[in-house]
């Protein structure tokens, strides 16, 4: 899941919060509503979700959410045609390179039905990031984005040693301390979450942070929300 | 504003000028009687003076005009010696003529300096002023801020609240109405909530934990508890375990190694004192494993609880239907209540209710109302209720959490079974439809309130026929 730039958004809360108001509600129009809203902010669940609701049964929201599929498969094609296109004009400008590598790990992850395809963007936008690192310049974003595309393909180690560089000259970067995280969680090294996250330097201001450093930190206890909640019932 | 303590009027020009005509005279008066002759070349000098000041005040910046005109008075007393007296005048003399005019210069340059130090005061008093002001403005746009993004929180704490209070009860509605299964509904809520990847629900039999979903799976059928002692206090404790939880305690982490199933939140659901089923989700991306989700499942392990509370006495839910004669309102005002009471429903948890009216035509003395009700009855759901409104003919079907999609389906359902009554009886028998979706969404609670406002005050017009009229005015004016 790439969280770097989804974060960043101002709304992104929020705008995640009326998708699935609109999701959750009875009326089938709110509901078609929201499935075109999934589609942005770009995030991994929610195209998850556009692939659960393309099985629907109901005609509808079945259409709906192919064609917003459709639309994000055309966009992706578009943007990599373009950006070929300026790396035919200038071959050496490392940017394009790195847009194309970022491009083919988020069109990755809208293919989790197709193992093979998934596998070959991944393979592909790998191969362009080491190169950019061995040939033009160990910088730090090339090695984040290769630690999401390591994380994807399933090397959680290399994915680890990627963000820890980051974390090493950026110790308070969420993106890259919430990948290690992540990658630990899918090796199944449990006792290592609660250790990185007390020693993390920086302050949880989003309630998502709060409420997974409540979940997993020892020294962060957050109060209970929605104590009020229990009052009612 | 600085007022001087020796001039405590301010000073204004128009004083400057009597007091510069009242000197000049003096210094007129003074002269003439002296020497006639000299008197005029320092009144030629003096008002060259005074001229020069003038064109000072209008045309030069104020601090170069003072230093200015403060050393023109040295300047014209040289001046008037080197001019007049130099190198054989007599010094006495040229006292005498030149000292008053310079005393007369500094005596009105000492007035214009108090008069321009009361307007810097003045001056500064202003700035300082607007600067105040401005601080003032600054502060209270900063609480206006500091209020705007309280506001903004508390709304949203309110909104997350009923958000929150519409889901549970939403899922506690999917406990009871579900027509599959408890354990479907509670798989359903789980997956959802959790976005598990892989989910099995055991049910607790003594010292077994037996596979109940889903089934075909792979999974082991049965794991016993003897040889398990992680799963046996997980199922004998009440409260859900996640995989951080366990991690913290090093004693518990090892047991969870070695344990026969290892999931990453396990959660019992209890009845009478025991755990009846033990729901362990086995894999979860990590982005949802955070406290608001456990939060999420404490509500469902709650409702899941209350259901089987309610319907352990009934005994299972598939006999969990109401008895007709709970499902027919018998007077008007408790339908007119019931409408209410959904409209408030509806208001509170954001849904919708719809309401159905069909009208019988018949010439027949013996019409079959009682077939009639059985065929509606049989189509529809358990939680609808019907009125039978005689005087006019009409029975009234009222469909609570139901959109129009939901509701055309019952209608669709309805007509095959009144098109084949008509068709049995006589020719002149006729049914006909009417329907009223009540929707809301966050802002249009206004609109539905107008809605059944409409719907009742058709009512009160045919309930005034039927002299129920104190009864109206209650249910209307209490809404």
């Amino acid at each position: 899941m790439l969280y770097t730039k989804s974060f960043t958004h101002p709304n992104f809360s929020e705008q995640i919060g009326v998708t699935t108001d609109l999701l959750l509600s009875k009326n089938s129009k709110q509901m078609v509503q929201g499935i075109h809203q999934l589609r942005r902010p770009f995030y991994a669940l929610a195209i998850q979700e556009l692939h659960r609701l393309s099985n629907h049964s109901n005609l509808i929201f079945k259409i709906a959410a192919k064609g917003e599929l459709d639309t994000l498969d055309v966009q992706f094609r578009k943007r990599i045609y373009k950006i070929r296109q300026k790396i035919r004009q200038e071959p050496d400008y490392p940017g394009y390179q790195l847009a194309l590598a970022v491009v083919f790990l988020r069109y990755s992850q809208i293919w989790p039905h197709v193992p093979e395809n998934r596998t070959y963007f991944l393979t592909q936008s790998s191969k362009i990031l080491n190169q950019l690192i061995r040939l033009v310049q160990p910088k730090a974003r090339y090695f984040y984005y290769r630690g999401f595309v390591r994380k994807e393909m399933g090397d959680f180690r290399g994915a680890i040693s990627d963000f820890r560089k980051i974390l090493h000259l950026n110790p308070t970067h969420w993106g890259a301390f919430l990948g290690l995280l992540e990658s630990l969680y899918k090796l199944g090294e449990f006792q290592k979450i609660p250790l990185i996250i007390d020693s993390w330097p920086g302050v949880f201001h989003h309630p998502y942070q709060q409420a997974l450093a409540g979940m997993w930190g020892k020294e962060n206890p957050v109060p209970r929300e929605h104590a009020h909640f229990l009052i009612t019932i | 504003m600085k007022t001087n303590t020796l001039l405590k009027k301010p000073i204004t020009r128009i004083d400057i000028l009597i007091l510069l005509i009242g000197f000049s005279l003096s210094i007129v008066f003074v002269s003439i009687i002296e020497t006639p002759g000299h008197f005029w070349r320092i009144f030629g000098s003096y008002h060259l003076y005074l001229v020069w000041m003038v064109y000072g005040i209008l045309f030069l910046k104020k601090e170069t005009f003072y230093w200015a005109a403060l050393l023109a008075i040295p300047a014209f007393l040289l001046s008037h010696y080197f001019f007049f007296y130099f190198p054989n005048g007599p010094i006495i003399s040229w006292l005498r003529y030149a000292v008053p005019p310079t005393l007369d210069m500094l005596a009105i340059f000492g007035l214009l300096f108090i008069y321009w130090r009361q307007t810097k005061d003045k001056q500064i008093s202003l700035k300082t002023n607007q600067a105040r002001a401005e601080k003032r403005l600054k502060a209270l746009q900063h609480d206006l801020q500091k209020q705007r993004i309280k506001s903004e929180n508390l709304e949203r704490l309110i909104r997350n609240q009923e958000y929150t209070f519409s889901l549970v009860y939403k899922i506690f509605r999917s406990f009871l109405t579900s027509r599959k299964d408890f354990i479907h509904a509670l798989y359903q809520n789980v997956g959802r909530i959790t976005r598990a990847e892989k989910l099995v629900i055991f049910r607790v039999e003594g010292q077994t934990l037996i596979l109940e979903k889903p089934k075909n799976a792979g999974e082991k059928e049965k794991i016993s508890l003897d040889s398990d002692p992680f799963l046996r206090r997980i199922s004998e404790g009440e409260k859900i375990f996640s995989i951080a939880d366990i991690s913290k305690n090093d004693d518990l982490f090892s047991a969870w190694k070695q344990a026969s199933h290892r999931g990453l939140i396990y959660i019992p659901i209890r009845q009478a004192g025991s755990t009846k089923y033990l729901i362990s989700v086995d894999k979860m991306p990590f982005a949802i494993l955070h406290q608001r989700t456990l939060q999420a499942l404490n509500y469902v392990k709650k409702m899941a609880e209350l259901a089987l509370a309610i319907t352990g006495k009934i005994q299972g839910f598939g006999s969990n239907k109401r008895s007709p004669w709970q499902q027919i309102i018998q007077s008007p005002y408790d339908f007119l209540a019931v409408v209410e009471n959904e409209f408030r429903r509806a208001k509170r948890f954001r849904s919708s209710f719809s309401l159905i009216a069909i009208q019988m035509q018949t010439d027949e003395p013996n019409f079959p109302i009682a077939e009639v009700i059985q065929s509606i009855q049989t189509e529809i759901r358990e939680l609808d209720q019907i009125y039978v409104d005689s005087p006019r003919n009409l029975i009234w079907i009222i469909l609570p959490f139901t959109s129009f999609y939901e509701m055309s389906g019952i209608l669709n359902r309805l007509n095959k079974r009144l098109n084949y009554l008509t068709a049995k009886g006589n020719e002149n028998r006729k049914f006909d439809y009417g329907f009223s979706v009540f929707e809301t969404d966050y802002e249009s609670s206004k609109i539905m309130m107008k809605q059944v406002l409409e719907v009742l005050q058709i009512h009160t017009k045919i309930l005034e026929k039927m002299s129920y009229r104190h009864v109206i005015h209650k249910i209307v004016y209490s809404s």
